[in-house]
């Protein structure tokens, strides 16, 4: 004979409810068997010590920017491959092109692409600790950025393309202030 | 906002209880956040368990010490700098030093290290681990990305305790056929 499941009743949303019952009637599934993988999923991804709505979102982030056409690379061979690159004018004008893009890629993408875009920008930016974006009513938005351990030039690199991104949706960089280990970008709409 | 109630499996039921009183937080806010999480990745037409597994590779690249850059930059650079064997040594030791932390976090299956090289290498390959053979096809990778891509994977196998037995590189495909150091 089956051992015997003991069962515990737990609350949720009712519209929540309503709908994984119908998608639990999609796949033929018990409501009950549906909602124990769910819970297994979700105690999966708490031993990570994340929440499943955290994860789900960095998810999805980080799909933006690959879909957008971002690579991952080794971070040691990338900072080679910059070390090569004998012109820096020339880099830097790269980096905020490749910005240029991805702001115009994000203009395509989403309706307000100012209110994804610090969520994209600290999710996506893994070389810096802390990244932060605030807009003032004064239309100046700062973006500023902490890595104590990235290489400086990466840093200034990054700067640019965040300038690139920026003016593809509308801000021209006002002040741009880089130094080992912390950068402040302000930005102002452009009229 | 109404509320209803739901059965769950007991012991489920117990541990959500127990990470909630750890956390701060309450079941209800734990419970809805996982079933709305369900429901948002079938709207994207995965599943949850995918999404975890894909997240966690995701974690695994940034903690070892991988950048997300744009294509076209990384195309650019790539174009400008030479391609000595200086470059393809670096290009090697960070396969070795990717394949070893895959070692430290106990990711030795070769199911598993395919999957987590589709998500890390170059954009959208095809990448299989079978027979002893490694294939990956992405059309994208040009000549040099593609002999580039095939040293790291190269690097990723030997830290992972496979020499290399025979290799062909041509644009947009490689193919890897690997043995236990040792059987070589």
């Amino acid at each position: 004979m089956p051992e015997k499941v003991e069962k515990k009743l737990v609350v949720v949303r009712a519209d929540v409810l309503e709908k994984i019952s119908e998608m639990a009637r999609r796949e033929n599934k018990t409501l009950f068997a549906l909602v124990n993988e769910i819970l297994q999923d979700a105690l999966k991804v708490s031993e990570m010590k994340v929440t499943v709505g955290d994860l789900t979102n960095f998810y999805k982030l980080i799909k933006v920017q690959k879909d957008s056409g971002a690579l991952i690379l080794p971070m040691d061979l990338f900072l080679k491959l910059i070390q090569k690159w004998d012109n820096k004018e020339d880099l830097e004008k790269e980096w905020f092109s490749a910005g240029e893009w991805y702001g115009k890629y994000l203009m395509a993408k989403f309706e307000d692409p100012l209110n994804i875009l610090p969520s994209l920008l600290s999710t996506s930016l893994w070389h810096l600790s802390e990244v932060k974006m605030e807009g003032k009513s004064d239309g100046r938005t700062t973006i500023s950025m902490i890595a104590p351990n990235a290489d400086q030039t990466l840093l200034e690199l990054t700067g640019k393309y965040l300038e690139g991104v920026m003016n593809a949706l509308g801000f021209r960089s006002i002040r741009s202030d880089i130094v080992r280990g912390v950068g402040i970008i302000e930005f102002l709409k452009k009229l | 906002m109404g509320r209803k109630f739901l059965a769950a499996q007991e012991n489920l039921a117990d541990r959500i209880n127990e990470i909630a009183k750890e956390r701060g937080r309450t079941v209800f806010s734990i419970v809805n956040e996982a079933l709305s999480a369900f429901i948002r990745a079938n709207e994207w037409g995965k599943d949850l368990t995918t999404i975890i597994e894909d997240a966690k590779i995701l974690e695994i690249a940034r903690n070892s010490g991988m950048v997300l850059i744009p294509e076209p930059l990384h195309e650019r650079l790539m174009e400008s700098t030479s391609f000595d064997s200086k470059m393809k040594d670096y290009w090697r030791s960070s396969g070795i030093v990717f394949g070893r932390y895959l070692e430290l976090n106990n990711i030795r299956d070769l199911k598993k290290v395919e999957r987590i090289l589709r998500e890390v290498v170059g954009v959208n390959p095809d990448i299989s681990i079978s027979n002893e053979r490694l294939v990956c096809i992405s059309p994208r990778l040009g000549e040099k990305r593609s002999e580039a891509v095939a040293i790291f994977l190269e690097g990723v196998m030997n830290s992972m305790g496979f020499g290399i037995a025979s290799r062909e590189v041509s644009k947009g495909i490689i193919v890897l056929k690997f043995k236990q150091e040792g059987e070589l």
